[in-house]
């Protein structure tokens, strides 16, 4: 947990987009596993505890605290997890000698996992017992869920592929298929192991980006071979369905990071007659949710626009690989 | 006599009428009575001025040699009668020199603590519990969040990034009287034996520390020296100087602050601080709070800082506490380094 902290600590404070991927490459080349799987779970949001809550941590400040000097301090610090991690009190009963190993960041978030509401206050303090300020700092941080420290899933992904000198896109492509605490993925990047497979019968695809065109780009451009739309206002999503194992159809809805929200659009599914899968824009005409548009490349640059043709002349991206190909409209 | 009739707050300082003398006082005065050599302790300009041979030095350097009338050294332990009291210097651990300061009269003894500090530091006398009736203390991190914990532990850290990032300097801001000293010992006593190097502002009284018999290693100015040579280095360089255009002279600086205030994160983001060091010359919540007891004083006055949180906790304890609302003092860091100001290095 204290190098976890360090880490953390360290991270809160780098503006650099550069030194902060030096900070977490390093953190993952020293840090054995599952501590480093687990600290890439936090980071990327991939954990919650759905029993720790701010109010339980105030409830464990205050009966341990003078709650004028509570008040006084919160407003200084301006922080709830910040002002109990600094004033928690110093466990004077237990010997020093006696002291037990701070927890490690695994044995915390397996025991957040299990645990159930009525035993939490007690494991909390116990271990804000055996932590110091800043362990309590990045402990409170995990169990709230709310890090702040301007790290995106993305640069934590891009750090990890760089242990291997891997491109964080072939991370990216393996990421909905693997777990916390990714042992399969740093056996793979550290070169121990297979290459992970993705067994998800519908992944996610790193979606490409608009680009502006700027006027000079057009020399270059055939309008032949482009088609161009309205850029529409709505979630960027991706849909993706395919077969799993068993032959049953899966389907899935994906946010432009990744994040799988199918669950928040229950009545889109079975709308969804797809092959391969679709980038689109989310939007709610009329109070009803309707799959619109999608984005096209030209085979010859990079740079494509957002299409508003009908549904049936959209383009699909063929699910045959871990590379996604787009076909040309036609 | 009563305590308050030994000392009284007053808008020059926390006067001694019955020794005729102001303890720090903040506008010029006749006689004056000095904890420590920071500039809102120590000011130019009194009549006579009594204090530790190197507080002495100090507002020489800082200020000429024509910064009081008359002068008069004394020793830790040394005691003096002045008109009806008695003064005894204590060494308050706060910066070379520092010193509390102990007024008796009769049965009834008060102790104004000026700053002070209870964390062990290489490079001045250990403070001291001195028994009292009343003892004056200051209150700048008179708040349960501060704990300033390991020194030692910090300037690891600091040791750390300079071991992580080779390529950079590591430019570390720390007032240039006491903290910048300290943190040098701080890094001899990590084993870190490279040169040093120092901003124009931090030369004197660096120097001075060195004559005073302080240990500091190999330190360099860092004037003329070229960017590429300064990669992998520590400069010590005043905090205002940090956020300079100063420090385009340096390859990628990692800017880092040795202050107390660095326990608290939005203090040392809005300072644009990449590694805060949390190394104070001023006692935390519990150095404060296990001082206060130690001294076995019933009454307690705060001068300045977090004084209600204190003053708040003393009453807790069944100690008579009161703020002392005394103008002028601050805490070092937070203010402009006033060295630097005078740009000798600019």
């Amino acid at each position: 947990m204290n190098r976890f902290a360090e880490l953390l600590d360290r991270l809160a404070y780098e503006p650099g987009r550069n030194n902060k991927l030096r900070l977490l490459t390093n953190y993952f080349r020293v840090v054995e596993d599952p501590d480093r799987g687990y600290a890439l779970a936090a980071i990327t949001g991939a954990l919650s505890f759905k029993h720790a809550k701010p109010g339980l941590i105030r409830d464990l400040i205050t009966e341990r605290t003078d709650p004028t000097l509570f008040g006084l301090s919160y407003d200084y610090v301006g922080d709830l997890s910040e002002t109990v991690a600094l004033m928690w009190p110093k466990n004077s009963d237990r010997p020093l000698h006696n002291n037990p190993p701070p927890p490690t960041l695994t044995e915390v978030v397996t025991t957040l996992r299990t645990l159930g509401k009525t035993e939490m206050p007690k494991q909390l303090a116990r271990w804000l017992d055996d932590l110091d300020e800043t362990g309590r700092w990045a402990l409170l941080k995990l169990v709230t869920g709310a890090m702040r420290i301007g790290i995106s899933a993305r640069l934590a992904k891009t750090a990890a592929a760089a242990l291997g000198d891997k491109d964080a896109h072939e991370v990216e492509l393996l990421w909905p298929g693997l777990t916390p605490p990714y042992l399969d993925l740093f056996a793979w990047l550290e070169g121990r192991g297979e290459k992970p497979v993705n067994l998800d019968p519908a992944p996610f695809r790193p979606v490409m980006l608009a680009h502006a065109i700027e006027d000079t780009d057009f020399a270059n451009l055939n309008p032949a071979d482009y088609i161009a739309e309205w850029k529409w206002d709505g979630i960027r999503v991706q849909a993706v369905s395919g077969r799993d194992a068993e032959g049953h159809i899966a389907t899935r809805l994906y946010s432009r990071s990744g994040e799988d929200i199918t669950k928040s659009f229950p009545d889109l599914l079975p709308s969804l007659h797809l092959q391969d899968s679709l980038n689109s824009k989310l939007m709610i005409p009329k109070s009803r949710f309707t799959l619109f548009g999608i984005k096209l490349r030209s085979r010859s640059t990079a740079n494509y626009w957002w299409c508003a043709r009908a549904a049936c002349r959209v383009s699909m991206c063929c699910n045959n690989g871990s590379t996604a190909k787009w076909s040309r409209q036609n | 006599m009563r305590p308050q009739d030994i000392l009284t707050p007053q808008p020059a300082g926390l006067c001694c009428k019955p020794g005729g003398f102001h303890i720090d006082p903040v506008r010029a005065v006749e006689r004056a009575v000095i904890t420590h050599g920071h500039s809102d302790h120590a000011r130019a300009g009194h009549g006579a001025v009594l204090a530790t041979q190197e507080t002495l030095d100090m507002m020489r350097l800082r200020y000429g040699e024509n910064f009081a009338r008359s002068t008069q050294a004394i020793a830790y332990g040394e005691e003096l009668r002045l008109g009806e009291v008695t003064v005894k210097f204590h060494p308050a651990g706060h910066v070379l020199g520092s010193a509390q300061i102990a007024v008796s009269c009769g049965n009834t003894r008060v102790v104004a603590s000026g700053d002070y500090k209870d964390a062990p530091d290489p490079t001045c006398t250990p403070f001291e519990v001195v028994p009292c009736d009343v003892f004056i203390t200051e209150a700048t991190f008179g708040l349960p969040v501060f704990r300033h914990g390991d020194a030692a532990e910090q300037v690891k850290k600091l040791l750390a990034s300079v071991a992580l990032f080779p390529e950079r300097a590591h430019l570390v801001g720390a007032y240039s009287l006491g903290k910048a000293q300290r943190v040098i010992a701080l890094l001899r006593a990590a084993g870190y034996d490279a040169p040093i190097y120092l901003h124009g502002a931090m030369e004197k009284i660096t120097t001075y520390y060195q004559s005073r018999g302080i240990e500091l290693g190999e330190l360099r100015p860092v004037k003329g020296m070229k960017k590429a040579d300064l990669a992998g280095t520590i400069t010590l360089a005043p905090p205002s100087a940090t956020s300079d255009v100063w420090t385009r002279r340096f390859p990628d600086p990692v800017t880092a602050f040795a202050s107390g205030w660095m326990r608290v994160r939005a203090r040392a983001r809005q300072g644009g601080i990449e590694l805060p060091l949390v190394i104070s010359d001023h006692a935390d919540w519990d150095g404060l709070t296990t001082t206060i007891r130690a001294t076995g004083a019933g009454e307690i006055w705060v001068t300045h800082g977090q004084e209600d949180a204190l003053v708040h906790w003393c009453k807790t304890q069944g100690l008579a506490a009161r703020p002392l609302d005394l103008v002028g003092y601050g805490d070092e860091d937070s203010g402009a380094d006033e060295t630097a100001v005078a740009g000798e290095d600019a």
